[in-house]
């Protein structure tokens, strides 16, 4: 049999250095930044039952889920979300907590990605839920919230488009079309898959709720669109999700959305979970989606407890290989000190390292056998001080 | 920020685009006299050459913000991304195309299809509800029926006359094909009005070349 001892599998990589430093900086920052404004954070376990993940309005579908069987032959799965574990521990670990709850993550998941994309089985996001409480006003501090995520991981120029999950679904309500149409239909826009979005409308020709919907995908912008859309889509449910939308547009244009923040009425998320306001955020450097979020106040009643909610995740693998490319994160630097140790003084060495880097002097502590070794090591490698330590105390040698 | 960078298909629609380039009065000195480089200036925008399905690539993963491609390589390998506008050029059918006075539809056995589309060939037949099996082919897909590999093809016809040679004929057009102009869903949002100029001055460019 072959052996792959060597390889990493198909969607997995490992983070060298900067790639890993950079990833962490980007998840520090938000980590500050959530609990800044209060969030606490959770960690959910990588391994889930199935049956977490397993429901119609998940996002994920069952062959891209990363599937195993605990001993009792119970089927698990890698979690390829972090909404749900947290859900799940609303309705169950912190049942009858006092609301709102605001919770963040900083973890990895994991589904199966088409293959040859390039793209990760496995990626980190970071993210937030507020838990408990409907209404604009959490809409307004999830979606600020965003905002400023996408400011601190130092996204030169980046845009949030908000819509509404109710719209489209309206939309999809007015048409009469088979449910399986009325499936890919959905499938394709939250794809934006316009293409084939197109020829599944030509097999309804005529009907004019599928011509509005053929429009979609040009009506992104500000409060133009609303307008125009409140024109063509007459059904009450439609109308009262276009004027939320509008109404929470302009008060957050007043904050510092301004020209970061589009409406855009195409826009869909993949999970059938989200019942208000869902947005994305898309930043410079990157060509897929960055943030992804909105409210599902349905949700955590499928666990049993009826809480309304809203969140957002960051994917902070793309942000951190954005900042690289950008020479945000420069190489760890060279030592600028090498500390010997001489026999008998190899503890003294090591703490001697110690304490110098508590003064912010970068070194490192020789491994060599020699004092002579030790000088030919730091001249290769360009450092510029050999501290020797043995009987007659610290000397520096000259290089 | 980087120039706006634009793939365009090479082969059969290379020289038209470069005409609609030109009609839209950008420079294009060094994409017609190109050498051996890949990523040419073309007036304000950064050109790149690339086959058909890598144009798809580069503007789905937005290394690339607008491209131009056919409609056959869309539908083929399409995901995610705008298509913007329908260019006229490059106009031709997917068809089903098999040995002339031949019955494709008649019979009970299950049909062996040769294609360079795939995909397009399993959701035609999907959507009449047919069995059937599919061989990738990679070049002259015509060939599989007069070896008897397959008992039809599915493929781009332009003029016929390929099909006319060889004794074959066309059994159904499947749908019409013609270049389009593609944009990824970032750069849509993040640069929006460069690219609506870019698209109205070669929506304009495409009615003087017609």
């Amino acid at each position: 049999m072959k052996s792959y001892e060597k390889l990493t599998p198909e969607g997995t990589r490992d983070f060298l250095f900067e790639e890993s430093d950079a990833l962490r900086r980007i998840e520090r920052s938000l980590s500050e930044l959530f609990k800044e404004k209060g969030y606490k954070k959770v960690i959910t376990p990588t391994v889930e039952f199935f049956d977490v993940f397993n429901r119609e309005s998940a996002g994920t579908l069952p062959e891209n889920l990363y599937s195993m069987t605990d001993a009792y032959g119970r089927l698990l799965v890698l979690r390829p979300d972090s909404t749900l574990p947290i859900a799940r521990i609303a309705a169950t670990r912190l049942k009858g907590a006092e609301l709102p709850i605001r919770l963040y993550y900083n973890q990895n998941v994991f589904s199966r990605r088409k293959k040859l994309t390039g793209r990760n089985d496995e990626t980190s996001q970071s993210g937030i839920e507020l838990i408990g409480v409907k209404g604009i006003r959490a809409d307004i501090e999830v979606i600020e919230t965003a905002i400023e995520a996408l400011e601190v991981c130092g996204a030169p120029d980046y845009k949030i488009e908000i819509g509404h999950a109710g719209f489209f679904k309206a939309l999809c309500d007015e048409l009469s079309a088979p449910r399986e149409v009325k499936n890919d239909i959905n499938e394709y826009m939250e794809q934006k898959n316009f293409v084939a979005l197109n020829s599944v409308l030509d097999t309804l020709e005529g009907d004019e709720v599928a011509e509005t919907i053929r429009n979609l995908p040009r009506m992104f912008g500000g409060s133009e669109v609303i307008e125009k859309a409140l024109t063509l889509c007459k059904s009450e449910e439609a109308q009262n999700s276009l004027n939320y939308l509008d109404m929470l547009y302009k008060k957050l244009g007043g904050a510092n959305g301004g020209d970061k923040l589009i409406i855009d009425l195409s826009l869909v998320h993949r999970s059938n979970y989200y019942t208000g306001i869902v947005f994305r955020g898309y930043t410079e450097g990157s060509g897929a989606t960055v943030l992804q979020g909105g409210r599902y106040d349905g949700l955590i009643k499928e666990f049993g407890e009826d809480l309304p909610a809203i969140g957002f995740g960051v994917q902070t693998d793309d942000l951190a290989r954005a900042a690289l490319m950008r020479g945000e994160i420069e190489p760890q630097k060279a030592s600028e000190v090498l500390v010997f140790g001489a026999d008998g003084y190899e503890l003294a060495a090591v703490n001697l390292v110690r304490e110098l880097s508590q003064k912010g002097i970068k070194s490192e502590n020789s491994l060599c056998e020699s004092r002579d070794e030790a000088l030919k090591y730091a001249k290769e490698r360009g450092i510029k001080k050999l501290f020797v330590i043995s009987r007659d105390g610290v000397s520096e040698a000259e290089i | 920020m980087r120039k706006l960078r634009i793939a365009l298909t090479k082969g059969r629609l290379e020289k038209k685009s470069v005409e609609l380039f030109e009609k839209m009065g950008l420079d294009c000195t060094e994409l017609i006299n190109k050498g051996r480089r890949l990523i040419l200036p073309v007036g304000d925008y950064e050109a790149v050459l690339a086959k058909a399905a890598d144009v798809i690539t580069y503007v789905e993963q937005g290394v690339c913000d607008i491209g131009i491609v056919g409609k056959d390589t869309i539908v083929e390998n399409g995901k995610s991304f705008y298509e913007l506008c329908d260019l006229g050029i490059g106009k031709c059918d997917f068809a089903l195309a098999g040995k002339k006075g031949t019955d494709f539809f008649g019979g009970y056995n299950i049909k062996r299809i040769a294609t360079k589309y795939p995909n397009v060939t399993k959701q035609y037949f999907e959507s009449k509800n047919m069995d059937v099996k599919i061989i990738k082919i990679e070049g002259s897909v015509e060939l599989a029926p007069l070896l008897d590999l397959s008992d039809a093809i599915v493929d781009i016809v332009e003029t016929g006359t390929t099909l006319k040679e060889n004794g074959l004929e066309v059994i159904e057009k499947i749908m019409p094909i013609s270049a389009r102009v593609i944009v990824n869903t970032a750069s849509m949002k993040l640069r929006r009005d460069e690219i609506d100029g870019f698209i109205t001055e070669i929506e304009k460019a495409k009615e003087t070349v017609k």
